[in-house]
């Protein structure tokens, strides 16, 4: 019965099934709700990343327009830290994650020459588990409370005093844990047992080699937030005394299960981030990626750095010194792998030949953004210093240049990468670099001044603050006004090149090294039914 | 320095518009002089050894990036411009050189040993905390700070002093501009001496809160059920008012539980501490209700009526400031009814309203209403015991250790009879007394 008004709704998509026949696709409700090609998935998820990207947006377009001057205007604080919270929930975990997923599921298969992901039904469900996932973490406004409001990281005892939302976010999450963990075991196993005959692991593009890596990163973290997490709904209705003092219990110990999650996540979003620079950097310099071993060793000893830093993130709970010093050493020596991938790039770049297409200009926005970031980092892993900016805008300046700057701009340079071998259009390149100069600049003009404000001593996750801090909130609410704005150009290119435009190559750019760019564009339903031979 | 305004682009909605209107509307406080403060770009100014030392190490640290990145990305910049197709520029095809791989990881491992080194004996001095001259205990509460001098009786709560009405802006036709110390004002200042070690010992009472003083260079958790250490040391020659504000996210008012220390030579804080820890405090609620003339007023005339010592009036306005020491002999008082709403009236606004609001009704769903509620109409041991001990697993906390009697017996007794509420019967002290 549902199944007739879905056809019905899709429509669209039956007419332009018509051109690609011969790839005997399904159609309408069959071809996207029960969808194994990993190519359909790819879309889904990329579709419903940047859905949660608009949303996630508003959300911070709230507490910008809040933040534009002293005093209550809109929201009061209760509706406020919803909205942190919230926003941050949502980036992370439903516009950054599955976005990467949606990458990788279009991407691995293509470009390590398997005719599809190694477990196509599970790969449906990890992505639909996903819709189901948000629309309750959603629903959570609408019960008595409101939203959670105790910030994304759940901080105990403050989640504990939570209504009922606190609950639904925490079957959100591990409803999210289960989904990332089946689309990271899908990963492993295509990468380590489908690859097309010859590719060894060192001849794997540096985007697969990033993935892989950080699939390993999701199965051995997701399940620690889900305890972490679960503990909670113990404390919360169970009577267990896990984070709360007045039974035993210790409310660090939430932090610490919490960031020994939290700090690998960060890796989490960023390592695929990297891959897809590397992907774009060498095709438009029109050299080999340099030091390419280097950079698969430098992603694997971030991974494992990730995993002795948690504490950083804790470094006021009042630790003892030695805590201390362990944790700012191990934090410090992440540059030193970082700083490797940063250098290698440049150095691809050094004496190539370079254009400057759209995806060239956001992977080395990225690089140059990103690194603003990464040195923030460092200035951050200064224990001492750390106790000043702390919990204030500094920080938030600094997780927004790795984050925005980082993940997001990179996947927005790998869509228009790959968005002609998608969809077999090439985009408009005057509108893809309007696009990037104008969500460059807003970006900066948003968070840069936030530096300032941090180091000038406003705190995070303030509905309102002193007069002092007024000029530079200005300045970051116009920017964010201006970023958001300026995303709705994004849309309008992706709909207007999947709609039609100049048909794109095989090669689609200039002698592109990859598998992805021995296909036709668009890439055929079914592609490398033989596998394809590596030299 | 003054820093060019922003003008807001045309609005487009109308949610944009009322940001246009809501930015007017501050300029025009701003160039009334209400609102002058100059914004930074960089920490505040150190006033003790520790902050000046992480103020130094920040700099160090901040000029060391630059550099890297100055010169990382000359690099690349010199590249974009020599190395482009548009001129010809023919690709070179190198891909590797161990070489290069090994400086470039070396040379940044020694730059991190040259800052982790600096950074080593800033953070052990940092958590040094023993030879302290004197200690005191400060503890976070949803939304406000209670400080105890180890040392001697001294202890009281701070709570934010900064008026309602500047904070409330959604009517912008009754709003009035925020004043020049907005949301850094309290009621009663930690008092702290000048070139005397002072450790901290932080904890907290319901949620994590942090308390955080800028110019001091301190910032420590306040955990329920942990009590942590810091310490500072403010230079001679520097005293005066420093203002800082919780740093860790503590539910709805977590912006509005400001910290201000005042820092005085050591004599005038012995004199202080001699005196039993009152006249600051007086101080410091003179400064509050300063420019508030409905407030002066309402001093003046329960002065008058009173006709009794200062002590007793500032007892009236602002009952957190006996907390520190109430009066023995209160007790023994016949408590009319007119009286126990005032005073109850009184430690509602401070203690009551910012969960369950001025109205007293509440934020549906994260803040029962006290208007027309059946726990608070209902069986009076019960609503004394509740508000006296708490509720476990909610924001309730327990107010026995906060509130003396009269004040217990007169909030209780307020809530009973406001807001529309007529149950009719009072709470007296010896209610409460009785369950203590």
């Amino acid at each position: 019965m549902s199944d007739t008004a879905v056809a019905h709704g899709h429509d669209h998509a039956h007419d332009h099934d018509h051109d690609h026949d011969h790839d005997h696709k399904p159609t309408g409700f069959r071809r996207w709700f029960m969808s194994t090609n990993h190519k359909d998935i790819g879309t889904l998820y990329l579709i419903f990343s940047l859905t949660m990207l608009f949303l996630g947006g508003a959300m911070a377009l709230v507490i910008r327009a809040e933040l534009f001057q002293p005093g209550l205007q809109f929201v009061d604080p209760h509706f406020f830290n919803q909205m942190t919270t919230m926003h941050a929930l949502i980036m992370v975990f439903g516009a950054v994650m599955p976005g990467f997923v949606g990458f990788a599921n279009w991407m691995v298969p293509l470009m390590v020459g398997a005719p599809d992901m190694a477990l196509p039904r599970m790969n449906n469900w990890s992505f639909w588990i996903l819709p189901f996932a948000f629309s309750i973490l959603l629903l959570s406004f609408f019960v008595p409370g409101g939203a959670p409001a105790a910030g994304w990281t759940l901080y105990a005892p403050l989640t504990v005093q939570g209504g009922m939302s606190v609950d639904m976010a925490i079957v959100a999450i591990h409803m999210m844990g289960i989904s990332s963990i089946m689309g990271a075991i899908n990963i492993i196993v295509t990468t380590l047992n489908m690859r097309a005959p010859g590719m060894t692991l060192m001849k794997m593009p540096m985007f697969v080699w990033t993935w892989l890596i950080t699939a390993f990163l999701l199965i051995a973290v997701m399940p620690v937030f889900a305890g972490a997490v679960t503990m909670l709904l113990t404390d919360r209705h169970f009577g267990t005394a896990f984070f709360n003092p007045a039974g035993g219990g210790d409310p660090v110990l939430f932090q610490h299960i919490f960031w020994f999650f939290g700090h690998p996540e960060v890796y989490i979003m960023i390592l695929p981030a990297f891959g897809i620079i590397s992907q774009i950097i060498p095709t438009f310099a029109r050299k080999p990626l340099f030091g390419y071993s280097s950079m698969v060793f430098a992603t694997a000893a971030i991974a494992f750095l990730s995993f002795i830093v948690w504490a950083h993130h804790m470094f006021t709970v009042g630790m003892p010194l030695q805590g201390e010093l362990f944790f700012m050493y191990a934090t410090m020596l992440i540059s030193v792998p970082t700083g490797v991938k940063v250098f290698n790039w440049v150095t691809t770049m050094w004496r190539g030949s370079m254009t400057f297409e759209t995806p060239m200009l956001y992977a080395i926005g990225v690089v140059f953004l990103f690194t603003m970031g990464g040195l923030s980092g460092l200035m951050l892993a200064i224990t001492p210093a750390d106790f000043q900016y702390h919990d204030t805008y500094f920080v938030v300046a600094h997780f927004h240049y790795v984050l925005f700057s980082g993940a997001v701009m990179a996947m927005m340079g790998g869509t228009f990468y790959w968005l002609p071998k998608w969809c077999g259009h090439m985009y408009n390149e005057t509108l893809g670099k309007w696009h990037f100069w104008l969500t460059t600049i807003f970006f900066n003009i948003t968070f840069f001044p936030q530096h300032f404000l941090g180091l000038a001593g406003m705190p995070r996750r303030y509905a309102d603050y002193p007069i002092q801090f007024t000029e530079f909130n200005q300045w970051s609410t116009v920017g964010a006004f201006g970023l958001g704005i300026s995303q709705l150009l994004f849309v309008y290119i992706i709909v207007s090149t999947v709609r039609g435009g100049k048909k794109a190559t095989t090669e689609v750019w200039d002698n592109p090294e990859g598998l992805e760019w021995t296909v036709p564009s668009p890439a055929p339903f079914h592609t490398f039914d033989e596998p394809p031979v590596v030299k | 320095m003054v820093f060019p305004r922003m003008v807001f682009p045309k609005p487009v909605k109308t949610a944009l518009n009322k940001l246009a209107v809501a930015s007017t509307l501050l300029t025009s406080a701003l160039f009334s002089g209400l609102a002058q403060a100059e914004y930074r770009l960089n920490f505040q100014d150190p006033v003790t050894s520790v902050a000046r030392e992480i103020y130094d190490l920040h700099m160090l640290i901040f000029w060391i990036c630059v550099v890297i990145f100055v010169v990382v990305f000359g690099f690349m910049f010199y590249s974009i411009f020599a190395h482009r197709k548009s001129k010809n520029y023919e690709a070179a095809q190198f891909s590797h050189s161990t070489k290069v791989e090994v400086i470039w990881t070396v040379i940044p491992s020694i730059i991190l040993v040259l800052m982790a080194w600096p950074a080593t004996l800033v953070l052990i001095d940092m958590e040094d905390t023993t030879m302290s001259d004197l200690t005191i205990k400060i503890t976070g509460y949803q939304w406000k700070w209670g400080y105890e001098y180890l040392d001697s009786d001294i202890s009281f709560y701070s709570t934010l002093a900064t008026p309602r009405e500047q904070i409330d802006q959604f009517d912008e036709a009754n709003a009035v501009p925020p004043g020049e110390n907005y949301l850094l004002e309290v009621d009663n200042y930690l008092v702290v001496p000048s070139g005397r070690k002072v450790r901290a010992l932080i904890t907290a009472n319901d949620v994590i809160h942090a308390w955080w003083i800028p110019a001091f260079g301190t910032k420590k958790d306040a955990i329920p059920g942990y009590i942590n250490e810091l310490w500072f040391n403010v230079d001679e020659g520097k005293e005066g008012l420093y203002r800082g504000q919780c740093a860790e996210l503590c539910g709805k008012d977590h912006a509005f539980m400001p910290i201000v220390a005042k820092v005085v030579t050591g004599e005038e804080f012995d004199n202080w501490v001699a005196s039993g820890g009152t006249s600051f405090a007086a101080d410091a609620i003179a400064e509050a209700v300063d420019g508030l003339e409905a407030a002066v007023a309402e001093v003046a005339e329960v002065a008058e009526q009173a006709g009794d010592a200062m002590a007793e009036v500032v007892e009236a306005v602002v009952p957190a400031a006996d907390a520190a020491a109430p009066e023995p002999t209160v007790s023994a008082k016949t408590w009319t009814k007119d009286e126990l709403m005032e005073k109850g009236a009184a430690v509602y606004q401070t203690r009551c309203q910012a969960c369950h609001g001025p109205d007293g009704k509440g934020l549906p769903g994260a803040f029962p209403a006290i208007a027309g509620s059946e726990v608070v109409m209902g069986d009076r041991d019960a609503q004394i015991d509740l508000v006296m001990f708490g509720k476990a697993g909610t924001a309730m906390a327990a107010f026995a250790g906060q509130l003396s009697d009269e004040e217990m017996a007169g909030v209780l007794t307020y809530q009973r009879n406001a807001f529309g509420n007529n149950v009719g019967d009072v709470v007296l002290p010896a209610d409460i007394k009785a369950k203590r």
